[in-house]
């Protein structure tokens, strides 16, 4: 039979009181089902909904300058819409704001807007392209022979801002960021054609070793004959080598090292290390917690597990200090940091450094980095009232300095709590500044365990959460730039972005993963696997991808 | 000749300009993407940039769109989610994720209801226990189609305990059905 959502079900969803199954499967169900969609409409707010497509009319229509009432301004960029085809992307320039103004004025200048805009709305409304109305005979058909589509039509909306309208006030940030000269460089990706050795793939990791570059992630094992999550799937961890970053092949590892039967692991990390390349990675079918999983290698070729940990997580891992220095993922004792000389046992440091300053709460360790004279790690403390009076609501970006790896200090640094900034990755730049990206701003320090050498030198906006994650000279190379991978040459001030959703990136639903740079260039790499669906259900999972980023000044 | 005009020729339209098409798009499309995201965000004014930031995706996006890779909903859901996180993450508040609490139902009110419930049987009675810690990371990993790493993100939790949540998840929904 076929099921849909009952009034009674929907209506429990709409006012947040349906059971999980229910919701889980209406959830699922609405993107097919048109008559559900429908149902859902009707008991929608009305007014709620007309306010928005007023704002949306607004920033598709921006009044002039001096006239314009700040909005989201949330990907707010080229609104024209794109050609169809298959033309390389088009580099995209991340502009900083200049105004960021807090939730409350936000709302309120959106409110705003929306009261100035509402009588424009009428004239496009008027035009009643309905669910099950045709447009008017005059407007351009399709080759569909029942289908007629509207045309463009004239923007009626631009008229409807009063020149009246005063910019909104009392917005300014306490913190801004001065503008930085555009990038100059740009980087052009291609996706390195499909090739066997990456086919039931998926690419988590990438790094250049010994003049060669390794890939680390899994290959699905059709033992377990399961391509759906819920299903008894399982993965081997695996390592892929290249000469070239063209063509990649599997290392020929020994029995039992990475194809462990019926389990599902996975390599997330791989390290240039004192001795050799270090893998890790995590098992995720060997009971609640998983295991994290340490491989090594003296050359790249022969490969062995070295650890096994079950007490508590590896996050982010940088090479240095006594052999290794990773981010400790421990929900139950806290965040804090791991060291070991080899990969294969791992000891926590004091942890004391990394207690929230507000007692009942625990801190997170996002990213770390190795600058060369000592370490940074970045993540957040999710209480601030310690410091600039701040509510008991907002999170504080906490930040961390180790000379040694081992001994580690909390570096309070109190202007990016004001900015109720997290901070999520923290780079080392060529030139030994330290680069971390928060919600608001990219921040930047030279001398890191100073709490007021830390400056903001660009405002996140599509970049948010940027961070370069590889360098080529003074090139950066930043993934998880909401929907850009983006380029930096001036340390992280000024950022060109590339959009993800465009080719050779989308092509598939792919994910990019990770980037490392090689001589001048970079190598990105990702895919599409099992643990990492397309929108909905599991649809041909392992699908490895590989992209090559020339530097063109 | 009357006829409704199907989802992916209003995309084609909007692609061609067609701010109508935008406008019937989203009579169609924002209420249950209001309302889905709802149930990920509290909070009004992220709920509803994030949808204006969806509308205004589609609208650059629009000839990007392939039918052989999903429907046009499921299309627009992926946008839509991944815009809530862009909202999210700029303002710096997790607490403004967080679906809403579900609750449990000791009665079907129709003959679907039960189907439902008959249909999801254990599974059902499982997922309905899942704390909601483990019902969010579910959620936005296998129903949003989320990374791992945009999961951690989004709920400010480090990529590990997404994984460990999800495979905590998955052995409550087994143990139920074995």
């Amino acid at each position: 039979m076929t099921w849909h959502g009952s009034t009674a079900v929907i209506g429990r969803y709409l006012h947040g009181d349906a059971t999980a199954t229910e919701a889980l499967s209406l959830e699922a169900h609405l993107p097919e089902c048109e008559r559900c969609r429908e149902a859902l409409a009707h008991r929608s707010d009305r007014s709620r909904l007309d306010a928005t497509w007023t704002a949306i009319e607004h920033r598709l229509h921006p009044a002039p300058a001096g006239e314009a009432v700040t909005m989201s301004e949330t990907a707010e960029r080229e609104m024209e819409p794109q050609p169809a085809g298959p033309e390389p992307p088009e580099p995209q320039r991340l502009v900083p704001r200049r105004e960021r103004p807090r939730r409350p004025l936000l709302v309120a200048a959106a409110a705003f807007a929306v009261t100035i805009l509402v009588g424009g709305i009428a004239a496009l409304i008027a035009l009643n392209i309905g669910e099950d109305e045709v447009p008017p005979a005059n407007q351009t058909s399709t080759t569909a022979a029942t289908t007629t589509l509207p045309t463009t039509t004239a923007a009626p909306t631009t008229a409807a801002v009063p020149s009246t309208v005063a910019p909104p006030t009392s917005v300014e940030p306490s913190t801004t960021a001065a503008a930085a000269p555009p990038v100059q460089t740009a980087v052009t990706w291609e996706r390195v054609p499909d090739q066997a050795g990456l086919e039931r793939s998926y690419l988590m990791t990438v790094t250049a070793f010994d003049g060669r570059l390794f890939a680390g992630g899994y290959v699905l094992d059709d033992a377990c004959g399961a391509t759906d999550y819920f299903e008894d799937w399982c993965s081997d961890a695996m390592v892929w080598v290249s000469d070239d970053g063209s063509a990649w092949q599997r290392v020929d590892a020994a029995e039992g090292v990475f194809g462990v039967p019926v389990r599902r692991e996975e390599i997330d990390t791989l390290l240039d290390g004192p001795d050799g390349l270090l893998a890790i990675g995590l098992d995720s079918s060997t009971g609640l917690g998983g295991t994290t999983v340490v491989w090594a290698s003296p050359d790249g070729g022969q490969w062995r597990r070295v650890a096994e940990i079950e007490d508590f997580g590896l996050g982010a891992v940088v090479p240095g200090g006594p052999g290794f220095v990773a981010a400790v993922e421990d929900p139950a004792a806290g965040a804090g940091i791991a060291t070991s000389a080899d990969g294969s046992t791992w000891t926590r440091v004091d942890p004391a450094p990394f207690a929230s300053l507000s007692p009942g709460f625990t801190t997170s360790v996002f990213d770390l980095a190795a600058t060369g004279t000592g370490f940074v790690a970045v993540g957040v403390d999710p209480v601030g009232d310690h410091l600039s009076g701040v509510d008991t609501q907002t999170r504080c970006a906490a930040v961390w300095y180790s000379e040694d790896g081992a001994a580690w200090q909390r570096v309070d640094a109190p202007r990016i709590c004001e900015e109720e900034e997290g901070l999520y990755s923290v780079s080392a730049t060529p030139d030994g500044a330290v680069v971390a990206s928060g919600s608001y701003f990219v921040w930047s320090s030279t001398d890191p365990a100073d709490p007021d050498s830390w400056e903001p030198i660009a405002e996140a906006d599509a970049a948010s959460a940027c961070a370069p994650v590889a360098w080529a000279g003074d090139v950066g190379v930043a993934i998880d730039c909401a929907e850009f991978i983006a380029v930096s040459d001036d340390g992280g001030a000024a950022w060109l972005g590339v959009d993800l959703t465009r080719p050779p990136f989308d092509d598939g639903n792919l994910t990019v993963t990770a980037v490392a740079a090689s001589g001048d260039r970079f190598v990105a790499v990702g895919g599409r696997g099992v643990m990492f669906p397309g929108t909905y259900g599991i649809t041909g999972g392992g699908v490895g991808a590989v992209w090559i980023g020339a530097v063109e000044r | 000749m009357h006829g409704k005009v199907d989802d992916t020729d209003l995309l084609t339209a909007v692609g061609a300009g067609s701010e109508d098409a935008l406008r019937a798009l989203y009579d169609r499309h924002a209420p249950w993407l209001m309302a889905r995201l709802q149930h990920r965000s509290e909070d009004p004014g992220v709920v509803d940039e994030a949808v204006q930031d969806t509308f205004l995706a589609v609208w650059k996006q629009a000839a990007g769109y392939d039918p052989a890779r999903g429907s046009v909903g499921a299309w627009m859901w992926g946008i839509a989610i991944r815009r809530l996180i862009d909202q999210v993450r700029r303002r710096s508040s997790a607490a403004t994720y967080g679906p809403p609490a579900l609750h449990a139902v000791e009665t079907a009110d129709s003959a679907e209801d039960e189907a439902l419930a008959l249909d999801m049987g254990s599974v059902g009675e499982a997922l309905d226990r899942l704390s909601p810690e483990l019902q969010q990371v579910l959620r936005a990993t296998v129903l949003d189609g989320l990374t791992t790493r945009e999961t951690a993100d989004l709920l400010d939790i480090p990529v590990g305990t997404v994984k460990t949540r999800l495979m905590r998840a998955r052995h409550q929904l087994r143990e139920a059905v074995s």
